[in-house]
């Protein structure tokens, strides 16, 4: 399989050549991340289709691997697009650490030995680093807490290989399928698992999303936490779920709690967030949650809900991070107290957001619905066992969806609707570049029929090859509504058109109490859950998680502090205190040495 | 000729549920009257109220995301016309398939209309009302899902039909303690998604002038009076066949759906209105706690 060679090493190569670049080769350097993103996506297309098989040696290739190539190729296409009006300045480090990411995430969905597999990730980590970094000064520190979740996650992955390889021998995926049954067993699980939700962003791990959120590229958002680092760390997961490890209960017990604790969580922080990108990657972290539950189900629709959910999540997240993008450029702020009424001048834009934040809250027949539907019936599914856990799970999921919805109606009120925001008068705001608006509609065009057509062009192309044994009798229930939804639109819209458009209507300015309405008069909708904020229980919560005691970075970084406040006491800087340690060092050793 | 099926199920559904549900809004006219030591209107009054909208000018506000504001109505009215043909499809489509899941998401989209007419007119008060209809929505969502998840542990299934099946063989579910409480708090919760009193915040009349609903007139506004009316009707329905054991003798079956609707309309009644904290309070609070009960009580097997 020599084409695995060129896949990873064509972006890699053109990714080092865009670092040699200046910037002033603006229209060579995107163009060559274009064609790369391009011929790729072709050449990996062609590839879905013809499903090459392969299951030994340092590679690997079956349907997982397959759709987890064509999302990144499609997810890298799509932002390399948009990313021609988005970036502006340091063009050959942006494209460069792009194709190299590209790169290595084909490398890590391609790869059977799994040493081989963590340098990939290690790769990522750095990019991941790189990119983040070009938000300017104030990215740094939010690119370190991320190097370290994401880069110190590795160790966990590299735990868990050594582990796997003293219990089996191998480091071939192909080759391994564990039973947990002892506690190294049991460990590994744990510190692979550990791997992925770093990677793809699940709690406890999540912290370095939201904190990357305000600084990093809208761009970058878009590209890595909302699409793809959620495509190969579920990938991750499945591998651990689905190939190296068998069905045990109580681990399994535990992926779900994690699962349920991140949907909930994360989206509650959520509810009560300013800014917009910060709001939209607590949902990116709240949604790995259904994936990880659709996966922990441990029955084939469940696991196909999950990869369904990843596939869909990937799709309205990006393009949810890109209407946040178009905003930003257009308005020069996410901050949602400072937006308002850019629904009129922007209305490609609120469609298209409007459409991925119906996607995301599971409205039918957007196709966010039809994934969660299909973890809930994996989950109902996986109660037939005797397991009544499964009540919980499926309470927490759905009162999920619901603050979702809340949360996504508060950006949808405070963006795109409502009234005109004062700050925003002075701006001449247009609707954004078309290349830009291109990227974006096709999302939102893409939630649409993933929705309507789901069953003929997700489910049969995409997730019935990777999970065979789904039975199509319980998914053929929902044709019925779904058809009676679109019939009923049909109808209803053209009803309403031709009754209601010939009558008249009347344009007027608004008034309250006899007076016209004035611009202290607004309603931003960013304090709508301050109720929420100050419930009895819930404000402990909110109290604990803003003094960061959730937090896992600043958790282990206190620790760090304490366990070596010792050791900086021994550090005064004189030379003479040094010196004597040395010698001291010196004589112990030589101790040693002499009693040995 | 498939498609004409789906045509004439939603046809049918939208004119039965809307004449049950006008009706049912009158009904709930004479009662509040009769309680209030009125005459109350006559039976037609709602027909006479809604014809009346439909002749009026439309006026909409400069403020207003014009596309957003007309459309918000139509696409209520679908969403509660699905979820009525959803009911009545076991006679056009045999066997019925589909099931709870998408009948409480489909049972959404009415709260996020309501959201996007108020949000889309650009009024303050109606922002207000916007924002307290997603607060409803949040506090109420919690309850309603928990009680409705009672008879699918019950029963073993989320199809709706097979629910109903086994209210045959075993009795209906608000004849157990279980199904009892769980029925209790979802007509609360629904309480909550008709915007009925104790839960009428977003419209308020009284205090932010029909809130959400307030730059509205003309053939819009008899719309979405008409998506609630429709959704009182297609709420009472399913709580009639899935707690109650459904229409299959039809007179027992509209003294079911009277006694739920009067039911509604006392408590709708006997109640002043509540803040939105207080509202979260009682629905995360006191109304989760027994639909919790009731789970655990459906687990062992009341």
């Amino acid at each position: 399989m020599e084409i695995i060679y060129y896949l990873i090493g064509l972006p890699v190569i053109a990714g080092l050549l865009c670092f040699l670049l200046s910037d002033r080769a603006r229209i060579l350097i995107w163009g060559i991340a274009f064609d790369v993103c391009l011929v790729l996506f072709g050449a990996i297309s062609i590839l879905f289709v013809k499903k090459p098989t392969l299951s030994e040696g340092m590679f690997m290739w079956d349907n997982l691997t397959n759709l987890t190539l064509l999302g990144t190729a499609f997810f890298g296409l799509i932002v390399c697009i948009y990313s021609y009006k988005m970036i502006d300045r340091l063009l050959g480090r942006y494209y460069g650490c792009f194709l190299l990411t590209i790169g290595a995430a084909i490398g890590v969905a391609l790869s059977n030995n799994l040493i081989l597999m963590s340098v990939f990730w290690g790769i990522l980590a750095i990019t991941l680093y790189l990119m983040i970094n070009l938000g300017g000064p104030e990215a740094a520190y939010p690119a370190k807490k991320t190097l370290i979740i994401v880069g110190g996650s590795d160790s966990f992955l590299i735990l868990g290989i050594a582990i796997l390889w003293a219990l089996t021998g191998s480091l071939n995926i192909s080759e391994i399928k564990v039973e947990i049954d002892r506690w190294l067993a049991a460990a590994a699980f744990l510190s692979l698992v550990s791997a992925s939700f770093a990677k793809a962003g699940a709690m406890p791990f999540h912290t370095w999303i939201p904190e990357i959120s305000e600084k990093a590229p809208v761009s970058v958002m878009a590209f890595l936490p909302a699409s793809l680092d959620k495509l190969l760390g579920i990938y991750l997961l499945a591998r651990i779920c689905l190939n190296l490890f068998n069905y045990h209960e109580t681990m399994w017990f535990l992926l779900s709690l994690m699962g349920a604790i991140t949907i909930v969580g994360a989206v509650f922080l959520a509810l009560v967030q300013h800014n917009m990108k910060k709001l939209l990657a607590y949902h990116a972290v709240s949604q790995v949650g259904y994936m990880v539950i659709g996966i922990a189900s441990g029955n084939p629709i469940g696991i196909a809900g999950g990869l369904f959910h990843m596939v869909n999540h990937a799709i309205y997240k990006c393009c949810l991070f890109l209407g946040a993008g178009s905003v930003e450029k257009q308005a020069g702020t996410t901050d949602l107290d400072n937006l308002g009424g850019l629904g009129r001048s922007m209305p490609l834009t609120f469609i298209g957001f409007l459409f991925a934040s119906f996607a995301i809250s599971g409205i039918p027949p957007f196709n966010g619905f039809f994934s969660k539907w299909m973890i809930y019936q994996g989950l109902v599914e996986s109660g037939k066992t005797g397991d009544q856990s499964w009540i919980l799970w499926i309470v927490m999921a759905m009162i999920g969806s619901g603050l979702t919805l809340a949360s996504f109606m508060k950006i949808i009120h405070a963006t795109f609707l409502g009234s005109f925001s004062e700050n925003l008068k002075s701006k001449d705001i247009r609707e954004s570049h078309p290349i830009m608006l291109i990227s974006m509609v096709l999302l939102a065009v893409l939630c649409l029929v993933f929705g309507i057509f789901f069953i003929r062009i997700p489910l049969l192309k995409l997730i019935i090859p990777v999970v065979p044994d789904v039975s199509l009798d319980s998914i053929f229930n929902l044709p019925l509504p779904i058809y009676l939804l679109l019939s009923g639109f049909a109808l209803g819209l053209l009803l309403y058109y031709t009754i209601f458009f010939p009558q008249k209507r009347r344009i007027i300015t608004s008034f309250i109490g006899g007076e016209k309405q004035s611009s202290e008069m607004t309603i931003s909708g960013t304090d709508f859950y301050n109720q929420i904020k100050k419930a009895a229980f819930l404000n402990r919560i909110y109290f604990y998680s803003e003094k960061k005691y959730t937090d896992i970075y600043d958790f282990l970084k206190s620790a760090v502090d304490y366990f070596t406040k010792g050791f900086m006491a021994a550090h005064t800087g004189v030379l003479g205190t040094y010196l004597t340690w040395v010698i001291f060092g010196m004589l112990i050793f030589l101790y040693i040495y002499i009693k040995w | 000729m498939e498609i004409l099926r789906y045509f004439s199920l939603i046809i049918a559904s939208f004119f039965i549920f809307s004449l049950v549900g006008i009706m049912s809004g009158w009904l709930d006219r004479k009662i509040t009257a009769r309680l209030q030591w009125r005459v109350g209107p006559p039976w037609w009054q709602n027909f006479a109220d809604f014809v009346k909208l439909v002749g009026k000018e439309t006026v909409i506000p400069y403020e207003a995301n014009q596309a957003m504001f007309l459309l918000s109505p139509i696409i209520g009215i679908i969403a509660v016309t699905v979820t009525g043909a959803l009911l009545l499809s076991s006679i056009f489509f045999n066997p019925v398939k589909w099931d709870l899941f998408i009948f409480i998401y489909l049972l959404l989209i009415p709260s996020v209309v309501i959201f996007l007419a108020g949000s889309s007119s650009g009024n303050v008060l109606a922002s207000v009302g916007a924002g307290r209809e997603l607060r409803l929505l949040l506090s109420y969502e919690l309850p309603f899902i928990i009680a409705l998840l009672v008879p699918v542990i019950k029963s073993g299934s989320v199809q709706i039909y097979k629910i109903a099946d086994y209210q045959i063989t075993n009795g209906v579910n608000i004849g157990y303690i279980s199904g009892f409480i769980a029925f209790v708090v979802a007509l609360l919760a629904f309480q909550g998604k008709l915007g009925y009193v104790p839960f009428d915040v977003s419209e308020a009349e009284t205090e932010i002038a029909a809130g959400t609903f307030i730059e509205y007139s003309g053939f819009p506004l008899a719309l979405l009076k008409l998506m609630k009316w429709i959704l009182l009707s297609v709420g009472i329905s399913f709580f009639v066949i899935y707690f109650m054991g459904g229409f299959r003798n039809p007179l027992t079956g509209i003294l079911k759906y009277l006694a739920v609707l009067i039911l509604i309309i006392l408590i709708k009644n006997t109640n002043p209105r509540l803040r939105t904290d207080q509202i979260l309070k009682f629905s995360w609070g006191w109304l989760t706690m027994f639909g919790m009960l009731a789970v655990l009580f459906a687990l062992l097997g009341y």
